[in-house]
């Protein structure tokens, strides 16, 4: 090889490393974006491993005691990518859990909040109401100042009706991607023969 | 009355009469007497999808006299279009489907009776990707499809069978709401449009469903999500976020006081782990709600 060929050789490499750079930084704010909107701590449910890869048969980084906070960083399928105190891998979304509790929230309406207050105009006493909090609601999280100002608005529902889109519509925008129309069985088959 | 007026009446009937059948155990008293079962049946027939249709559209009037569309079209064409194509894979495919982004910070989502859908705008600014939207609409779609708030106002119509059902089986409870309810209607029956409005007013729209009902609806929207080519997982993150919502958040104390805890919500969906896994390498699709999103001021 000559010294010609040599330096060629550096070059051509030079070149690709500085390919290899750019794509990594262009990586990194892709990552950087969805960083921007996925800052969420989690914890763990279960003892469970933190993975390499998002696959069951990927090696375990690390294992993660139940209660263990970690980041989020991405989403992905049956996996969720996350930073513990140490590593970067991947764990399985149904081993985490939301890290804030809504103790709090209970615990407010169980002291006399605005849904009590309903269940009482309805006439239910008081076991009743504790009955009703552990029930859910139809329309729910609507405040009550905002339903309280509330007065049918007509043009509103028209303009609502208005936006709505026909089946072929939706089909169409489903092709974009594409999204594939795809048979799935209910695995409680509660809507068996009702199609 | 005007149309809209009268629906409204209409519902004010069913939901006082519901909540009171749920807070007397009103299963547990169906058991007690074939004969109520029967009224119940033949009550039960008396709403159709018409009137279902028109009840869905005078509460979604009210709801929109609180809390008004956001004004970004684009916004609420791509929502809609996202709820059709996930509609179209339930068992009521050609209902007038119609889906509302409501301008509020409150995290919300919720059905009506017939096919109308609202969806928050502090809740879609907290999602990722449009297979999480579809979750969430597609967990809304099902309580329209298994008729979960016509099935409330069903049970309402048997109110005459309820009180029967009270008596024979001696429930001192059902008795005492059951007084409670007629004192009500009967108060209402005067200027009873005004007065429904003035029900409205006072939130009896927070009628309760049963929280397996609930669970229902996420198993179920889970399913049409991925009949509709988008990952399952969705919902379980839409849910997962849910559940990282702090009770401080404008408008989530209501919702995470009334609801199964999204923990639990997981907890019952994760028993259907084998067909969300079935699944799961379907369609995200980040940037097209990415572009949307960006969009919206």
């Amino acid at each position: 090889m000559t010294t010609d060929q040599l330096s060629h050789k550096l070059g051509v490499i030079k070149r690709i490393k500085r390919i290899i750079f750019l794509i990594s930084v262009a990586a990194i704010s892709t990552q950087l974006t969805q960083l921007s909107y996925a800052q969420e701590i989690l914890t763990t449910n279960r003892a469970t491993d933190l993975r390499a890869e998002a696959d069951d048969n990927a090696p375990s980084l690390q294992a993660l005691s139940a209660q263990t906070n970690v980041t989020l960083i991405q989403r992905k399928g049956a996996w969720t990518k996350v930073k513990s105190d140490t590593q970067t891998g991947w764990i399985k979304m149904m081993h985490l859990r939301g890290a804030v509790t809504v103790e709090a929230a209970s615990a407010q309406t169980k002291s006399g909040g605005f849904l009590s207050g309903v269940n009482r105009f309805l006439g239910g006493n008081q076991a009743n109401n504790q009955r009703a909090q552990s029930a859910t609601l139809g329309i729910r999280g609507l405040s009550p100042e905002e339903l309280k100002t509330a007065a049918p608005d007509a043009k509103q529902l028209a303009a609502m009706n208005a936006n709505a889109v026909s089946k072929s519509d939706a089909e169409r925008f489903a092709k974009e991607i594409p999204l594939f129309k795809t048979s799935v069985a209910d695995p409680l088959n509660a809507d068996r023969g009702s199609r | 009355m005007n149309p809209i007026k009268q629906y409204l009446f209409i519902l004010l009937l069913a939901t006082s009469t519901a909540a009171s059948a749920q807070f007397g155990n009103f299963g547990d008293l169906l058991k007690k007497g074939l004969d109520a079962t029967k009224k119940v049946t033949e009550a039960s027939k008396d709403i159709t999808e018409g009137e279902e249709i028109n009840m869905g559209e005078g509460i979604a009037a009210m709801i929109l006299g609180a809390s008004p569309l956001h004004e970004d079209k684009n916004l609420q064409r791509y929502v809609n279009r996202v709820g059709r194509w996930v509609a179209s894979q339930s068992t009521r495919p050609d209902l007038p489907w119609a889906f509302g982004v409501i301008d509020t910070p409150t995290v919300n989502a919720f059905a009506l009776p017939g096919g109308k859908v609202f969806v928050s705008i502090g809740l879609l600014k907290r999602l990722n990707n449009e297979a999480e939207l579809a979750g969430v609409l597609a967990h809304e779609v099902a309580h329209v499809m298994q008729k979960h708030q016509v099935k409330a106002i069903q049970s309402a119509r048997t109110s005459g069978a309820l009180q029967g059902v009270a008596q024979s089986a001696a429930s001192e409870r059902i008795a005492r709401t059951g007084a409670g309810q007629n004192a009500l209607t009967s108060s209402l029956s005067n200027a009873a449009a005004g007065e429904a409005i003035e029900f409205v007013k006072n939130g009896a729209f927070l009628r309760p469903l049963d929280k397996a009902l609930e669970y229902e609806a996420d198993r179920i929207g889970a399913v049409l999500a991925a009949r509709a080519g988008y990952d399952p997982y969705g919902l379980v993150s839409a849910i997962q976020i849910l559940s990282n919502l702090r009770s401080e958040d404008a408008g989530v104390s209501l919702l995470m006081s009334t609801h199964p805890t999204p923990n639990d919500r997981l907890t019952e969906l994760e028993k259907f782990a084998a067909t969300l896994d079935k699944y799961a390498s379907q369609q995200q699709v980040e940037d097209r709600f990415a572009k949307i999103m960006a969009a919206v001021k």
